[in-house]
């Protein structure tokens, strides 16, 4: 059954219910193209989804005259007797049987189905439950969309645990999620890079006490260094934790334990708890301190493959080994410094540039609120580096020229951007990762 | 156990855990939204 909702009450109840009632529940974004939820829809055979009334019509000229729709308004339609096709909890296997497909998107252009079975949700729920401590009395404010793995592992946490969360739908006024903390008393907050770097720049919230905050989650890709710091400088008694994951991997891979994250600045820690995580070479064994290899995980949580999709899965998961495609180091004590994704890799001259230490450096420039490093063709290095510039609205008192001379200051001239476009938002999916496909 | 039973394993130990839409739906209410679902 097919979910269409924002972060709501009908969104909680249905999910919940869908997955209870024995049948696969496959929440999506709204917000995705028509043409994307059409080739959901059909290309799992959906012939029932929930959607909130305000997309009821959107969804209704995508499908045909079969498939049935109930919305918020319609759901004296849901309740009638017991029937004889519910199907019994025992009648369930938790370790093959899937609960939740999520969509993600693929490098091949169409959305990939993770399918994620009971046993993967309950056993990564609880890695994450053990590590952050959570009892009934936390209270998390999610910005993040139900529909994305990390915001997914938030509500069942918290559901689990028996604690409470507070929705905020208006990301796009940064400082009402300040205040919301405050206002509900919330013991957690987690975001992904961009929610921390506009929490930073855009917000008051160097200047707001936050006395019930326990503690914040990053997770989604790399927080540069300079918000790191800023975060550890601001929220002090506030433990923050650095992690890692895909939705392949349920959500959560690893995370870095908050007293660590000074003399670990950068590392996505090692793997939680019942998840082996590695970091392999091209041979397929585990690299030596300092060298570069792909991350390697194995344990509960891994997907049991891609819907419908047996190519793409052997590509990802073999012999129970999800291979992530991101790339990264190992110090000696066995923590994991992510370097970049091998897509993402700027091959320049023969040199191979990771983005995300050019980005590093021109967010150190207090003006700028975000950062984007592309590589672009060129006809000589293969590849030239490219960066995509926000600046705080109003306060854009820095040019091209600026930024140049100071990225010339602390970056060979290999590195240094060979081009720079200012913006004013990167692309960005509804999760708040930065859509570098639509950049290039 | 299935997964939705894990989740709402110790609900009956729970005295009212709130979930917060702004507006407080308590956590029993959903509960028993799900509940009714089950009859689908």
């Amino acid at each position: 059954m097919l979910l269409v909702s924002e972060n709501s009450n009908f969104f909680i109840e249905n999910y919940f219910g869908i997955i209870k009632s024995g049948v696969i529940c496959v929440p999506i974004n709204p917000a995705l193209s028509s043409f994307e939820i059409k080739y959901i829809i059909d290309s799992l055979n959906i012939k029932l989804i929930f959607t909130q009334n305000k997309f009821s019509e959107k969804i209704k000229q995508l499908v045909c005259e079969d498939v049935e729709i109930y919305s918020d308004s319609s759901e004296c339609n849901l309740i009638c007797e017991p029937v004889n096709s519910y199907i019994e909890d025992k009648d369930i296997d938790i370790q093959e049987d899937v609960a939740v497909i999520l969509f993600t998107s693929g490098s091949t252009g169409n959305p990939k189905g993770v399918m994620l079975t009971h046993y993967n949700l309950i056993y990564n729920t609880n890695s994450i439950i053990e590590y952050l401590k959570l009892t009934k009395r936390d209270r998390v404010e999610t910005v993040l969309p139900f529909y994305y793995c990390y915001g997914t592992s938030i509500l069942h946490t918290h559901f689990r645990v028996g604690g409470s969360l507070v929705i905020n739908n208006k990301f796009m006024f940064p400082q009402t999620v300040v205040e919301d903390i405050n206002k509900y008393n919330c013991t957690g907050f987690s975001g992904v890079p961009s929610t921390y770097q506009i929490l930073l720049r855009m917000t008051d919230i160097k200047n707001t006490k936050l006395p019930t905050l326990r503690y914040i989650t990053q997770a989604g890709g790399k927080l540069p260094e300079i918000f790191i710091k800023q975060l550890i400088d601001i929220l002090k008694g506030v433990d923050i934790f650095i992690m890692y994951g895909q939705t392949e991997a349920t959500a959560r891979l690893s995370y870095l334990p908050p007293h660590l994250i000074n003399e670990k600045m950068n590392s996505i820690g090692r793997g939680i708890k019942g998840t082996d995580l590695l970091v392999l070479n091209n041979e397929g064994t585990s690299v030596k301190s300092g060298e570069i290899g792909e991350v390697v995980a194995h344990g509960g949580n891994i997907m049991k493959g891609y819907f419908n999709d047996t190519e793409e899965t052997d590509k990802v998961l073999k012999q129970e080994y999800l291979y992530t495609g991101d790339l990264a180091k190992v110090d000696d004590e066995g923590y994991i410094y992510i370097v970049s994704r091998e897509k993402n890799i700027i091959k320049s001259g023969g040199i191979r540039i990771s983005p995300k230490e050019i980005e590093d450096i021109i967010l150190q420039i207090p003006q700028v609120v975000e950062c984007a490093i592309i590589g672009v063709e060129d006809d000589i290095l293969g590849e030239a580096v490219k960066a995509f510039v926000v600046l705080i609205e109003n306060k854009a008192s820095i040019d091209l020229k600026y930024i140049l001379d100071f990225c010339k200051k602390q970056l060979p001239s290999y590195k240094t951007p060979r081009y720079i476009e200012f913006l004013n938002a990167l692309p960005k999916n509804s999760s708040g990762k930065v859509l570098t496909k639509e950049l290039k | 156990m299935t997964f939705t039973d894990y989740i709402f394993e110790n609900s009956s130990k729970l005295n009212k855990t709130s979930v917060i839409l702004k507006n407080e739906i308590s956590y029993k209410e959903t509960f028993e939204n799900v509940k009714k679902k089950l009859l689908l």
